[in-house]
């Protein structure tokens, strides 16, 4: 491994700015061998993710950053099945929904405090910006093709199609279901048949309470694996 | 006079018992008979039975409320009891146990310069510590590239702009931010909104973003200039004492893993620790006694130590309801930086031979940042790492596949073969733990700081929350539970004398 050491870099490297210091570093270049070349390469693509970011999510600082630690990656990447997935969501329910964990109607410790810190500007630029995001498939998903099948005769006879769409694509104010994670429909299912999450047009918490907990289980492979 | 003492302990204790046992027996007769006779419940919460009541209740046997307990009773105060949701002390700290007496934390775990009310309590409990190891290069994974490069223990903050933070941060109270002159000004903009106006270069912006998540737990657009300069302010405006390993808060660990100074703080209290004793409901906590009810029953008690963070206080229903500052604080407190840690368990801190410090950032991954946590005597090699959560699969095993991975591309080899692997995801972990620091944005400061530390009636507010000095670290825990402790005895004595 090649390393640093000249005296004038290394008080450099405690003072510069990590990032900055690979432009530095590679500024000093033909001294140090291998370890400049890599250096270069991880500073060339920082730069590109960096322009990346500003291309796709708009100018840095951007309040969307603050989402991404639980929610979709940096772009649209999510990989958790215990975080919702908020990617090609309609903008409709994505607001819905901002609104609801403000005044209280949808309850959570995290969301609440959360949607109630937001300045309109923000508020607009995270539905935007989810809704805008290409949603990708559920990758990390490992469906039980039985249990799949069982959760599509389900949602199939629940005709969850007819609010969610043809593709279970999501529309207006009701969410894609497609490629959700996991675990996060098996406790939204679960918390609209018990109550904790209320709907107002009654549909889901009549649909919930009538699966068991192992109906729930196979409704949500299913609408994972989409 | 030490005879004396432990003499009257133990009567106290023994009174304790008695008196627990009678005060929850009357309490469960008072709430089975609560529909039909609503006076016999005000007979039982009333000021008639002094005797069942004790002076202290301490809700959260964390690093707050344990220190809260100890202060008591060196001061010689035996009647309390102190009240833990879980089944286990430590409240954000967690220790995962590695085996043959090693363990990697979870949770909390630094000691910085400057934090002596943390490293005073490790050395009065007997508890050693050693230096985060930081020595060797740290290493930047981009796409498929890699590089290493020496940082010296920092995060390579650009010095200029951090020297104008430590500027600002002068006039900011680290206790009361609100209280700072400039409040106003520096809390309608976010870090971000300031680091604007200062032309960040691209590539340095990934840097900004990463040490703002990892120190203040959101993203600079998000957090309050007002904040971040309380948090400076702290460190004694001295940027990488914030930030930094060497020479900074993250300098120092702690022999047995953090959770260990709750575990033996504990252990001393005996049975004055009730675990599983979630608290649901508070009454009376206007003028006392204070009825606590928790599903084992009711504790009364003349004054209250809340030793837990503002948003916990939110999920407990008050009795009559909090004043209403007071309760929009709690309910707008910003709880959304829950965290997920990993800790990767290897023979031996391999990557150390190779030059390596067992640092990684990872500008677009889930890799936010991965230290060296390996024990002081290199008996076993460990990698923790801080995750974005949505970006590494929610499953352990794949986790741990997916981060060895990672771990190989940056160390060698050797890195995709854990001997064990450890993780704890806080928001899902149980319930009781919501937040890790809490980024205030823009405007909460200055429109509900103020409430956050007068009592109200009975109720004394403890947790890290409330620290004057490092707030949201292990230390301001310590700090806030000894203000507590002086504030409850202030109260024992004011109503005998």
């Amino acid at each position: 491994m090649s390393k640093t050491k000249t005296p004038g870099l290394a008080r450099r490297a405690i003072r510069l700015s990590l990032w900055l210091l690979l432009a530095a570093a590679v500024g000093a270049g033909a001294f140090y061998g291998p370890n400049v070349y890599a250096l270069l390469q991880v500073s060339n693509e920082i730069d590109k993710i960096s322009s990346e970011s500003t291309r796709v999510r708009g100018p840095w600082p951007r309040a969307s950053d603050a989402c991404i630690y639980c929610h979709d990656g940096m772009d649209g990447n999510a990989r958790t099945q215990l975080y919702p997935r908020l990617a090609g969501q309609p903008e409709a329910y994505l607001k819905k929904q901002l609104a609801a964990f403000a005044s209280g109607e949808r309850s959570d410790p995290t969301m609440t405090p959360f949607a109630l810190s937001l300045s309109e500007r923000e508020f607009d630029s995270m539905v935007s910006h989810f809704a805008h995001m290409p949603p990708k498939p559920n990758e990390t998903f490992n469906a039980d093709a039985a249990r799949v099948a069982r959760g599509e005769a389900l949602a199939r006879t629940r005709n969850c199609v007819s609010c969610h769409g043809q593709e279970l694509e999501g529309k207006d104010t009701y969410p894609r279901l497609a490629g959700q994670s996991y675990d996060y429909l098996v406790d939204q299912l679960a918390n609209f048949k018990s109550g904790v999450r209320r709907d107002a047009t009654g549909a889901m918490p009549a649909i919930a309470g009538a699966l068991s907990q192992g109906d729930i289980e196979d409704l949500a492979q299913f609408l994972a694996s989409r | 006079m030490d005879d004396d003492v432990t003499k009257q302990d133990g009567d106290s204790a023994e009174k304790l018992t008695r008196r627990g046992f009678l005060g929850m027996a009357a309490s469960m007769t008072a709430a089975a008979t609560a529909t039909a006779l609503p006076q016999v419940v005000n007979a039982a919460t009333g000021k008639g039975e002094a005797r069942d009541v004790l002076d202290v209740a301490i809700i959260g046997a964390g690093l707050a409320g344990l220190t809260a307990a100890r202060d008591l009773r060196r001061a010689g105060c035996e009647s309390f009891v102190v009240l833990e949701a879980r089944d286990r002390v430590g409240g954000r700290t967690l220790n995962h146990d590695l085996g043959k007496g090693y363990f990697s934390e979870a949770g909390g775990q630094w000691i910085g310069p400057g934090q002596t009310a943390v490293a005073d309590l490790a050395r009065e409990l007997g508890v050693g510590t050693f230096p985060t190891y930081w020595q060797g290069e740290t290493t930047l994974l981009a796409a498929g590239a890699r590089a290493s490069i020496d940082t010296g223990g920092g995060f390579g903050t650009d010095p200029k702009i951090a020297h104008e933070l430590e500027k600002l941060a002068k006039s900011v109270p680290s206790g009361a931010p609100w209280k700072s002159p400039r409040a106003a000004e520096f809390d309608s903009m976010s870090v971000g909104d300031w680091l604007a106006k200062k032309n960040i270069a691209p590539e340095d912006q990934i840097g900004w973003s990463t040490g703002l998540a990892i120190t203040g737990g959101s993203s600079p657009a998000r957090i309050s200039l007002l904040h971040w300069l309380s948090m400076v302010n702290s460190a004694e405006c001295n940027y990488d004492r914030l930030e930094a390993v060497k020479g900074g808060a993250q300098e120092t660990r702690i022999s047995g893993g953090s959770q260990i100074l709750s575990i033996k703080m504990a252990e001393a209290l005996g049975g004055k620790v009730r675990l599983s004793s979630p608290v649901l409901r508070i009454e009376n906590w206007q003028d006392g006694p204070v009825a606590i009810h928790t599903p084992q029953g009711v504790i009364r008690a003349r004054s209250v130590i809340m030793a837990l963070s503002p948003p916990l206080c939110q999920q407990i229903a008050f009795d009559p309801p909090l004043p209403e500052k007071r309760r929009e604080m709690q309910r707008r407190w910003p709880a959304f930086a829950p965290g997920r840690k990993t800790s990767h368990v290897y023979k031996k801190p391999f990557w150390r031979d190779k030059g390596l410090n067992g640092w990684i950032f990872q500008p677009k991954g889930p890799v936010l940042w991965a230290y060296d946590n390996s024990p002081e005597d290199q008996s076993f090699g460990v990698i923790n790492a801080f995750v974005h959560i949505s970006m590494l699969p929610s499953d352990p095993k794949a986790a741990e596949a997916e981060l060895s991975r990672i771990y190989a591309q940056a160390f060698g080899e050797e890195a995709l073969h854990p001997v064990s692997y450890h993780e704890h995801d806080w928001r899902k972990a149980d319930k009781w733990t919501l937040t890790c620091v809490s980024p205030m944005p823009p405007g909460f400061l200055t429109k509900y700081g103020e409430a956050l530390h007068p009592p109200a009636g009975r109720l004394i507010w403890s947790g890290t929350e409330t620290a004057d000095i490092w707030s949201g670290y292990m230390d301001g825990a310590v700090r806030s539970g000894h203000q507590a402790a002086l504030q409850a005895l202030q109260a024992v004595a004011g109503r005998r004398g």
